[in-house]
Order: C-alpha cells, then sequence, then structure tokens
C-alpha cells in the first residue's frame, strides 16, 4: 500500500470518527427536545408518599405578614390553592416567579397562590421584591415542606376548594405549572399516571 | 510527550476556557447568582471573585495560544479547575444538592453533581499534559488532522454529555 493510500485512509477515518460524535451529540439534542415537548398532564410526582386524590396534609402555618392560614384546609369560597416551594438560592424558582405571578392573574377567578420557603424573610422577601410579588402570602416553614414531602425545588402542590391534593410534583417550566392546573381539570393525578394510560390506550 | 498529544491538550483545554469565559462574560449577572450560590465567600466578596474568575479565565487562554506562557496557562487551568471541583465537592458534603453549578453554557440548569467534580479532576489531567516535557517532534500535515478533528471529537462529546446528564437531573 502506497503512502498516499495510508494517508488518505487515514484522514477518511477520523471524518467517519467526527461525524459519527456529530450524530451522538445532535441525537443528545433531539432527545432534549423530546423531554421538554413531553405531554403537559400533570407535574413529574417523585413517588413521595403523598397520595393524589387523597385530603392534602393540613399545616397550620404563619404567614410573613403574621396572620395564620390552614393549609390544605377546605376552602368555603370554593376556590383552590396553588402552593408553590421556591428559595432564593435556586436560580430556576427565581425564572418560575414571574410565571406564577402571571398564571394567578389568568386564573384569578379559581385560584390563590401561597408561597412557601424555608430561611431567611429578609432573603425571601427580597427575591419576591425583585418580581414585583411583595403582595402574594408567604410562608416560611420547614413543617410544611415536611408535610408535602417537598425533595426538589421549585416544586407546587394543587389543593382544591374540598382540601383534597389535585397534583402535586416537580416544576421546571411554564409548562409543568400549567399542567397542574390542566391535571385538575383533566381529572390527570401526574405525569406518570398520563403517560401509562396513553401507553395502555394504544395497545 | 508526543508533540501530537501536547497540542490535543492545548486546543481542548484552550476551546475549553474560551467557551465558559464567553459564557460567563455574557451572563455575568447569573455567574455572579452562581457564585453567591456556593457559599464560599461572603456577599460582599461575590463581585469581585466572580470578576476575579473570568479574568483567570482569559489569562488562561490567552496563555495557552503563546508557546512561552503556555505552561503558565496550564498550571492555572489546573488550579481553577481543582478549585472548581473543590467548590462542587464541599457543597455537595453540605448537602446542598439543589445548587446551579454555573458551570455549563448548554443548559442553564444544570445542579452540583459528584460526576462535575470527577469530570473536573479529568479535565484538570488533561491540562497536565500540556506540563509534560514534550519531544520536540516536527508536526506533519497528518498530525494536524489529527489535532483537529480529536478537538472537534471532544468538542461533541462534551456538549452531548453535558445535554444528557441535565435530563437525569430533570426526570430524578
Amino acid at each position: 500500500m502506497s503512502d498516499l493510500t495510508v494517508a488518505i485512509s487515514f484522514v477518511l477515518l477520523w471524518l467517519v470518527v467526527v461525524v459519527m460524535a456529530l450524530v451522538i451529540w445532535v441525537l443528545a439534542r433531539q432527545i432534549g427536545v423530546l423531554h421538554e415537548r413531553i405531554a403537559p398532564a400533570g407535574a413529574l410526582s417523585l413517588r413521595n408518599g403523598l397520595s393524589i386524590g387523597d385530603a392534602a396534609p393540613q399545616v397550620t402555618v404563619e404567614m410573613v405578614s403574621g396572620s395564620q392560614r390552614t393549609i390544605g384546609a377546605a376552602n368555603p369560597s370554593g376556590r383552590s390553592t396553588l402552593l408553590f416551594f421556591f428559595s432564593p438560592t435556586c436560580p430556576v424558582c427565581k425564572e418560575l416567579l414571574p410565571i406564577i405571578k402571571h398564571s394567578s392573574q389568568s386564573e384569578q377567578d379559581w385560584i390563590d397562590v401561597v408561597l412557601a420557603g424555608d430561611g431567611d424573610p429578609a432573603e425571601h422577601q427580597k427575591i419576591l421584591q425583585s418580581a414585583q410579588m411583595q403582595a402574594f402570602p408567604l410562608t416560611l416553614s420547614a413543617a410544611l415542606g415536611i408535610a408535602y414531602h417537598v425533595g426538589k425545588l421549585p416544586y407546587a402542590a394543587l389543593i382544591d376548594e374540598q382540601g383534597l391534593l389535585q397534583s402535586a410534583g416537580l416544576v421546571n417550566s411554564r409548562e409543568h405549572i400549567e399542567s397542574l392546573y390542566e391535571a385538575k381539570e383533566m381529572g390527570v393525578k401526574d405525569l406518570q399516571t398520563y403517560l401509562s394510560h396513553n401507553a395502555a390506550e394504544r395497545r | 510527550m508526543d508533540s501530537a498529544f501536547s497540542l490535543v491538550a492545548v486546543t481542548v483545554i484552550g476551546l475549553l476556557f474560551t467557551a465558559s469565559v464567553l459564557h460567563k462574560l455574557f451572563n455575568f449577572s447569573a455567574f455572579t447568582e452562581s457564585v453567591r450560590g456556593y457559599r464560599l465567600f461572603g456577599s460582599g466578596l461575590t463581585q469581585p471573585v466572580a470578576g476575579l474568575l473570568v479574568l483567570l479565565e482569559l489569562m488562561v487562554v490567552f496563555a495557552l495560544v503563546q508557546a512561552d506562557t503556555r505552561e503558565v496557562g496550564a498550571i492555572l487551568a489546573i488550579l481553577l479547575l481543582l478549585l472548581y471541583a473543590g467548590g462542587i465537592g464541599i457543597n455537595l458534603l453540605r448537602g446542598r444538592t439543589s445548587l446551579h453549578c454555573g458551570c455549563s453554557w448548554g443548559n442553564g440548569q444544570q445542579l452540583i453533581k459528584p460526576g462535575q467534580v470527577l469530570r473536573n479532576i479529568s479535565l484538570a489531567v488533561v491540562a497536565g499534559i500540556i506540563l509534560l516535557p514534550g519531544n520536540g517532534r516536527e508536526l506533519l500535515w497528518l498530525d494536524w488532522v489529527s489535532v483537529i478533528a480529536t478537538t472537534v471529537i471532544f468538542a461533541f462529546a462534551y456538549l452531548a454529555a453535558e445535554r444528557l446528564t441535565s435530563f437525569s437531573v430533570n426526570l430524578r
């Protein structure tokens, strides 16, 4: 084999490997796109012991404003409660706060938003101030987080007017938050239930 | 060490730091927030430390370009990579796994994981190749093909790995 043939095959081999690396990267991106477009039905449930459809844990907490409020109790006025757990150290939470604000306005005829955190009140209020959400009820209670099995932030739970837990889970985007409402309207517990139900229908 | 291997290490580390410094400069406020999140310095020091890190990364890039400052660049790169590995390690030990790492330019929501400590140490080892004495071999055109191809493959593999690890966090 001449030197030229060896050189050409060497270059061709490199080209093949580069193309394969490109293909792997494009496939990885495609998987990401599929994840982002995943069916909007209920936030990702963390299999955490909370039972959707059952009575939500009732926890009486002190609001930062000084008043007391029982989270998870039935609401005689017929309104549901969206409980949003966040932390000032979580950048995704900061991105979601304006979305929570917007959705509380668009769903204001049936939802009350309650923000929940744990730790320094000043830090929490600073974040809310920057999102212009000082008017939202805020409570800082570790007990509430434990009662709702909050493992990862940002986490949201939707409690209906009878005090039943409609959906709960990790929320990372606008779609996840809106899926909480959709889950209530469609009567789907969480993302996994929706997907397994669809898979069963296809079979 | 063969000149071709050394050059691959220079291009890989150089490319990594170029991308990193551009990402940090274009999202400086987000980077400052990430530095604050690590809670390794007083909050008054966050901004200067973030600025200093960007400056040091920029120095790595420029030092690697010049042959006579390449070793300084490599040492600085190793120190920075180990510093980041240490910062992530300390926060993992503190149990703060919901912390944004501030270390990726592909996905803005990467949380810190033990794998990132390993990744940074591996990259520091790659940067260490630059410090090994070279054999001074003249590079042929075929060597240049290998160097460029290896660097491109590294870039794709790195982006793909970053993309794939970001879902495992979202789905856990």
